[in-house]
C-alpha cells in the first residue's frame, strides 16, 4: 500500500477535507493501492514551526483548533502531524503557551510531531509521551551513514529521508525491511537537488517564526532566481509511476507530498497526479476546487 | 485640558485616526479641550492582554512588517495592555509579545500591567517604556486608598488607573493624595449594579489567556446601549466634579469592541457639541470610516 502524508493541515484544510471526504464516499476515483495516512502542518504563529514561511498569517483560537482536530481525528479518522522543525529554539521557547496548548488539545494518542531539534524532542517526549515522533528532512542528512544512524534511532517512528538520497537506489536496497518501514520519502520537493543553501534557509525560516513572521532575504534561493513554479519537476521528484514500479516493490510505503505554502489549485493538481486515476482528473479537480 | 485614550488601537485604527484629526483641526467641535494622548489595547491573540478578549477576530493577516507600521500610523504613543491577571513567570518570555515590545520600545510608548512581579521583569527588559498600573490589579488584590497612595508614592508608574467601581466613589477619590497621574475609567463594561461584573472580568482574562474566543462581557450584557449604561461619567460630570478635584486623565474602555459604528456614535455623542455632530459624521464619511 502507498501511504501519503498530505500538507496544509490548517492553511489548506478545506481542500484536504474535500479530498478526505471524496476518498471516503467515492473511492473509485482513487488508485486502489493508495491511502492517505496523515495530514501534516501547523497552526499559524506556532513558534516551534520552522519548515515554511507564509505570505499570509492568520492566527487561530482554541475552539477552531478543537474543531479542526475533531474533523481530522474523529470524522476522517486520520492523525495530524505537527511540523515543529524550528532549528533555533532554546529552553524558554519550549514553554510557549500557544505551542503547548496545541499539544494539550491534540494529546489523544493519535497524533504525531515531526521535528529536528533533539532538545525539543526530549521536552515533548517527557511532557507528551503519547505522541509519536518523526525525524525531519530539514536536518539535511544527505550522507548515507548519517541517514542510516537516524533511521536506527528507536525514538523515531519515521525518518523523512533527505531528498538527495531519493534516487540512490543502491543505498535504498541495502536497508532491511524494518528500516524501510521507517523511511518516508519527500516525493516532490521544491528545492533543487544538491542545493547548498538549504540548511541556511531553514535557519532563516526558523528565525522568521521566532520574530512574528518577519521576512528574511532568501539570497541564493535557486527557486526564486529561476522563477520556478512549485509544480516544476526536478530530478529528486518521485512520480506515482516510480512509486508503483520501483519504490513500492522495494518495500517502501510512506510518501510525503510537499505543498504547505502552495495555492489550492497547485496542490489539487499534485493530489491528482499521485492519487487519482487519470480518467477522473477533471472531475476531481472540479469537485475539489468548488467553494462551499 | 483633559486627556483621553483612544481605545483598541488595532481594531479601531481608522476611526481613531479620524477622530484625532478632527480634534487637531477642529477643536471647536468638542465640548471642551481634549487631548488624545495615547491609544490603548493590544494586537489580537496576545494572551498578556487584559482588556476585551480579541481571540475571535477573523481574517487578521498580521505579521512583523504590518505591526511595525502601527506607530507611524498613529503618531501618538501606544499603550500595550499586558494586564492579564493570569500571567505568571512562565509567560514572561512569550516570544511574540517580546518581539512586539522590542519593536515599540521608543521611550514614548506605554505598558499597562496589573501584576507587580511582572512589572519587575518588564522594567529590567524594557526600560524605555512608560508603565501604567492597571485597574485590573483590583482583580488580584483589592485596591483601597492606602494601597493606591503607597503605589503612587513609589513613582514607578506614569499613570495609575483606579478600578471602575471606585470611579463614582467620591470619598475614595478625595482620599487620593496625588491626583495628577490618576486615570479614571469613564464607564464599566456593564451597569453599576451588575452582580457578576468581576466574574465576567475574571472569565474574560481566563479566555484570553487560554486562546479561547468566547467573550463573556458580550454574552452577559448583550451590548448594553450607552444611553442606559448608568456607569457612564459624562464630559459634563468631568468638567463639574472631577476636573476641579485635580483629575485630568480619563480612560475609555473598549466597551463597543469591534463594532465600529457603535464606537463612532459614542465618540460623537460623548465629545462633540450638538451643532457640529453632522459635520463630524460627514468627516467620518469622507474619510471612509462610515
Amino acid at each position: 500500500m502507498i501511504k501519503y502524508a498530505i500538507p496544509g493541515m490548517y492553511e489548506l484544510k478545506e481542500l484536504n477535507f474535500k479530498l478526505l471526504d471524496l476518498k471516503k464516499t467515492s473511492p473509485f476515483y482513487f488508485y486502489e493501492n493508495v491511502d492517505i495516512e496523515i495530514c501534516y502542518g501547523n497552526f499559524q504563529f506556532c513558534i516551534w514551526d520552522g519548515g515554511r514561511i507564509f505570505n499570509e498569517y492568520v492566527q487561530t483560537n482554541k475552539e477552531e483548533i478543537e474543531q479542526v482536530l475533531n474533523i481530522y481525528n474523529n470524522i476522517f479518522n486520520i492523525p495530524v502531524r505537527y511540523v515543529f522543525t524550528n532549528n533555533s529554539l532554546n529552553e524558554i521557547h519550549y514553554k510557549n503557551r500557544f505551542c503547548n496548548l496545541i499539544m494539550q488539545l491534540s494529546d489523544n494518542k493519535n497524533n504525531e510531531v515531526v521535528l529536528s531539534d533533539e532538545n525539543l524532542l526530549d521536552y515533548l517526549h517527557q511532557n507528551y509521551p503519547s505522541f509519536q515522533f518523526v525525524s525531519s528532512t530539514t536536518k539535511c542528512l544527505s550522507n548515507k551513514q548519517n541517514a542510516l544512524e537516524e533511521i536506527n534511532k528507536e525514538k523515531f517512528k519515521l525518518v523523512c529521508l533527505d531528498y538527495n538520497l531519493n534516487s540512490n537506489i543502491d543505498f535504498l536496497k541495502t536497508l532491511s525491511q524494518e528500516q524501510k518501514d521507517k523511511v518516508e520519502f519527500l516525493i516532490n520537493p521544491i528545492c533543487p537537488l544538491g542545493c547548498q543553501n538549504r540548511k541556511n534557509h531553514y535557519y532563516l525560516n526558523s528565525q522568521s517564526h521566532l520574530n512574528y513572521g518577519k521576512k528574511y532575504g532568501m539570497e541564493s534561493c535557486l527557486i526564486k532566481e529561476n522563477g520556478l513554479h512549485p509544480n516544476t519537476i526536478n530530478r529528486s521528484h518521485i512520480t506515482y509511476e516510480m512509486i508503483k514500479n520501483i519504490y513500492e516493490p522495494l518495500g517502501f510505503s510512506h510518501f510525503k507530498i510537499e505543498g504547505r505554502t502552495w495555492d489550492r489549485l497547485s496542490l489539487c493538481l499534485t493530489y491528482c497526479n499521485y492519487m487519482i486515476k487519470p480518467e477522473f482528473h477533471n472531475t476531481v479537480i472540479s469537485l475539489l476546487m468548488q467553494d462551499k | 485640558m483633559l486627556f483621553f485614550n483612544l481605545p483598541s488601537f488595532f481594531e479601531n485604527l481608522e476611526l481613531n485616526i479620524a477622530l484625532r484629526e478632527i480634534n487637531t483641526f477642529h477643536p471647536e467641535y468638542f465640548k471642551t479641550q481634549i487631548t488624545f494622548h495615547v491609544s490603548t489595547g493590544n494586537f489580537p491573540y496576545q494572551y498578556w492582554n487584559g482588556g476585551f478578549n480579541n481571540n475571535g477576530l477573523k481574517n487578521i493577516n498580521l505579521s512583523y512588517d504590518k505591526i511595525s507600521q502601527f506607530q507611524s500610523m498613529y503618531n501618538i504613543p501606544i499603550r500595550f495592555n499586558c494586564s492579564n491577571i493570569f500571567i505568571n513567570e512562565n509567560d514572561y518570555f512569550d516570544t511574540n509579545m517580546n518581539v512586539i515590545l522590542n519593536i515599540f520600545e521608543n521611550g514614548a510608548n506605554q505598558i499597562e500591567i496589573s501584576n507587580l512581579n511582572f512589572y519587575d521583569y518588564l522594567i529590567k527588559e524594557y526600560k524605555n517604556f512608560n508603565y501604567v498600573f492597571s485597574k485590573n490589579s483590583d482583580l488580584i488584590y483589592p485596591i483601597d486608598e492606602n494601597i493606591l497612595n503607597i503605589i503612587n508614592e513609589q513613582n514607578l508608574f506614569k499613570i495609575i488607573q483606579i478600578p471602575e467601581e471606585k470611579a463614582l466613589d467620591f470619598n475614595f477619590l478625595n482620599s487620593i493624595k496625588n491626583k495628577k497621574n490618576i486615570e479614571i475609567p469613564i464607564m464599566k463594561f456593564c451597569n453599576n449594579n451588575c452582580k457578576c461584573y468581576k466574574e465576567c472580568q475574571y472569565n474574560e482574562h481566563n479566555n484570553q489567556y487560554n486562546f479561547s474566543k468566547i467573550n463573556f462581557y458580550r454574552n452577559c450584557y448583550k451590548n448594553l446601549p450607552l444611553e442606559i449604561n448608568n456607569s457612564v461619567i459624562t464630559i459634563e460630570d468631568i468638567i463639574e466634579k472631577y476636573k476641579p478635584m485635580g483629575f485630568k486623565y480619563f480612560y475609555i474602555p473598549d466597551i463597543v469592541h469591534n463594532k465600529k459604528n457603535n464606537l463612532l456614535q459614542f465618540y460623537i455623542n460623548y465629545f462633540i457639541k450638538n451643532e457640529f455632530k453632522i459635520e463630524v459624521y460627514k468627516f467620518f464619511q469622507e474619510n471612509g470610516v462610515i
